[in-house]
């Protein structure tokens, strides 16, 4: 409620941009999306510098503290968002001079390091789940900060095909419920009137290790297919969705590299990997019908589309598989980086507790300039509004941490 | 007087060497003790962080369950078994009559001049790290033996379901080849030194009585080697139902048990490695601490069957263990 009013006070002094900031709670189209980013207001920012407010992707300096802290801060978590997390704690080492060391050991095992207080912060590719907060909850409650956005794609290898294949819900969780299993099945056919489609077999290829990946595809099969729930279950219902399930269907192989490796090594391979994998390794992957009914290949913008929904929880705990979004791609999830609200009951100085927050309000703004080189999702800007509210919540004993 | 000064000097001697064995006797007793030490608080730290599981499924429920599905909470371990099994023994059935004959090739019937660098070369094998034999199993292998599965599979594979289809390439087949050119370096080293062993008299006595080398080798080298033969086989396989990455690479790492020896599936190994590190749904850590356990147990008991077997065919007190 504070934070509402600092933020209309702020816009009150920027008119011009308080205009756009109005229409920016509606979920137009993309040209929209970079105006309503510059709509968060300056006073939002840490610093007393009047910086201009962080636009992910545009070169604009925003204002950002820099604690040193003592100079390190640890985070585990997420392989998903390892590059990008890489990325981003080089340029802040660059910036402000505090080294952050990020163990890339898998969302399960950051959010127990993250439970078990061995470092200042997780990443996960699912929120948590009301047990693992109930386990944590010794170190008070927990702030979950959703940084980046990533899609799934279903890639396959097929030779002789001039344009993507299309699939839809239905295909999607045929194939890999092990329904469909030639590539001129007649759902397929359906699909792509006036593409000549081999009889090849279709081989399965899915991820053997637990994985966020997994996580956001299994969570859009729930979302879509009554029949995938049914035989193969949808998981800890607190859950965004299961990391590890048990394929009916096909070959496991481990990491991103080793479905790609399973896809490309047979003839009439299919399998899911992230969208930045695919993208950069130029691998073929189909065209999928959203919710609205419309064919989306999954690009940056689609990405977006898809993550900008017209309100979130305010706890942060969302999906964002199968939205409303009609340009949206819809096989899509977040990564949050998690820490706890009252630093003072975990960690040992308030100086660490402030560098630790300085580099968190810098991945969200500043940060976010490094996602889409990487082919990650920025953050739009109704969400990082609620991020900035986020962040500002943590505090020490009561006392908060950010101005 | 010298010699009460020399009993008196010995006496010395043995009291420093009564001291000194005492100290390195207990040294040794510590080290031992602390060894298995490490084994039991092992096996109990397992079985009590895996008790959840025994609970809610009971140990032979778990073992013999065949459905293994963390997204219903459901856990059972006889897929792994099973895959565990079939792939050692596959190995085993390649590698020791390949091990064999390159034993006997190296200690009968290769020029002397070539055994040494021919030994060495073998010998070398075993060095190479389990992940490069997983990658050129992933890369090489996989694709090579696939169309051998398939020819396999639309021949015999229509009369015995065990040898049908689904060939997707990484399959227990391709795990079980891999693990047996993992295993050929040990078996064959312990082999040939074994074969390298046999008395020369005998040897010379067959030769001289005017016998072929596979004479040799049919009369004295094997009867005689048998015991070191069993032990090598032992040895082999330890390592096949341990080996984790090379096998998770090739076996297509599926939780379901596969109907045909060319579909994919997992072993106890392969599973652990797979699926702990983002082991978040209810019990599923617990369930593959148990499985570590159960691996536990499936080697001792396989090498106790097989020192069991080696020690009935060769009266027992031939080799040291």
């Amino acid at each position: 409620m504070t934070i509402g009013i600092r933020r209309f006070g702020a816009i009150a002094i920027a008119a011009t941009i308080a205009i756009s900031a109005c229409s920016g709670s509606s979920t137009t189209a993309a040209p929209a999306g970079s105006a309503t980013r510059s709509s968060v207001p300056p006073a939002a920012s840490p610093s007393t510098a009047s910086g201009a407010s962080a636009a992910p992707g545009s070169a604009a300096p925003a204002s950002y503290r820099c604690t040193k802290g003592d100079g390190t801060l640890n985070g585990a978590g997420s392989t998903f968002i390892n590059p990008l997390l890489s990325k981003m704690a080089g340029d802040y080492n660059t910036k402000c001079g505090v080294q952050v060391n990020y163990q890339s050991v898998g969302s399960g095992a950051g959010v127990k390091d993250w439970q078990q207080n061995t470092v200042d912060f997780g990443a996960s590719d699912a929120y948590l789940a009301d047990s693992e907060i109930a386990a944590a909850a010794a170190n008070g409650a927990p702030i979950e900060v959703p940084v980046t956005f990533g899609a799934v794609v279903v890639a396959y290898n097929l030779t002789g095909l001039a344009s993507p294949i299309k699939m839809t819900p239905d295909i999607i969780a045929g194939i890999f419920l092990g329904k469909i299993t030639t590539w001129n099945d007649e759902a397929l056919a359906a699909a792509n009137p006036g593409v000549n489609l081999p009889s090849t077999a279709i081989s399965v290829v899915h991820r053997s290790d637990g994985s966020g990946t997994t996580s956001i595809f299994t969570h859009y099969l729930t979302a879509v297919s009554p029949d995938w729930v049914t035989t193969v279950g949808a998981g800890d219902p607190t859950k965004s969705a299961a990391k590890t399930v048990t394929w009916p269907v096909g070959q496991g192989a481990s990491g991103n590299e080793g479905v790609t490796q399973g896809i490309k090594g047979t003839d009439g391979g299919v399998g899911y990997i992230d969208v930045a994998y695919a993208i950069q390794n130029q691998i073929s992957f189909a065209d999928i019908k959203n919710k609205s009914g419309n064919f989306i290949t999954a690009t940056l913008a689609s990405v977006a589309a898809a993550a900008n929904l017209p309100t979130y929880p305010a706890d942060l705990r969302f999906n964002l598989v199968n939205t409303d979004s009609a340009q949206g791609y819809p096989i899509a999830g977040t990564t949050w980086i998690l820490v706890y609200q009252d630093l003072s009951k975990v960690l040992k100085s308030q100086d660490r507790a402030n560098a630790l927050v300085d580099f968190i309000w810098w991945t969200i703004h500043d940060g976010q300039a490094d996602a889409a080189p990487l082919d990650y999702g920025a953050l739009p800007a109704n969400l990082l509004a609620q991020d900035e509210a986020a962040v500002k919540s943590i505090n020490w004993a009561g006392a908060p941490l950010l101005p | 007087m010298t010699q009460s000064a020399h009993l008196a000097e010995l006496g010395g001697l043995r009291r420093r060497r009564w001291t000194g064995d005492l100290i390195f006797r207990l040294i040794l007793s510590a080290l031992t003790l602390g060894i298995t030490g490490v084994l039991g608080v092992m096996m109990i730290e397992s079985f009590v962080s895996a008790s959840p599981v025994y609970q809610k499924f009971g140990i032979i429920g778990f073992i013999t369950g065949v459905t293994w599905a963390p997204s219903f909470t459901v856990y059972g371990a006889w897929a792994f078994i099973y895959g565990t099994l079939l792939t050692s023994l596959l190995a085993l059935l390649i590698a020791v009559p390949i091990s064999v004959l390159i034993a006997l090739l190296l200690t009968e019937l290769a020029p002397a001049r070539l055994r040494g660098p021919l030994g060495i070369a073998v010998d070398l094998l075993a060095a190479v790290p389990s992940v490069v034999y997983g990658l050129w199993g992933l890369l090489v292998l996989v694709p090579a033996l696939r169309p051998l599965e398939q020819a396999i599979a639309a021949t015999l594979g229509r009369v015995i379901p065990f040898f049908g289809p689904p060939t997707p390439g990484s399959s227990y087949f391709a795990a079980g080849v891999i693990l047996a050119v993992m295993i050929v370096p040990i078996v064959s080293a312990v082999t040939r030194e074994v074969f390298a062993s046999t008395p020369r008299l005998q040897r010379e006595a067959v030769l001289a009585l005017g016998g072929t080398r596979w004479d040799v080798a049919r009369t004295v080298t094997l009867p005689i080697g048998r015991a070191g033969l069993l032990a090598a086989v032992v040895l082999g396989l330890g390592r096949a139902i341990g080996e984790t990455i090379a096998v998770t690479l090739v076996i297509g790492n599926s939780d379901n048990i596969g109907r045909s020896i060319f579909s994919p599936g997992f072993t106890l190994a392969s599973v652990i490695a797979n699926e702990f590190n983002e082991a978040t749904e209810t019990l599923h850590p617990e369930a593959l601490i148990a499985l570590g356990t159960v691996l536990l147990v499936v080697s001792v008991i396989v090498n106790a069957a097989a020192i069991g077997i080696r020690n009935r065919f060769t009266g027992g007190a031939r080799s040291g263990f």
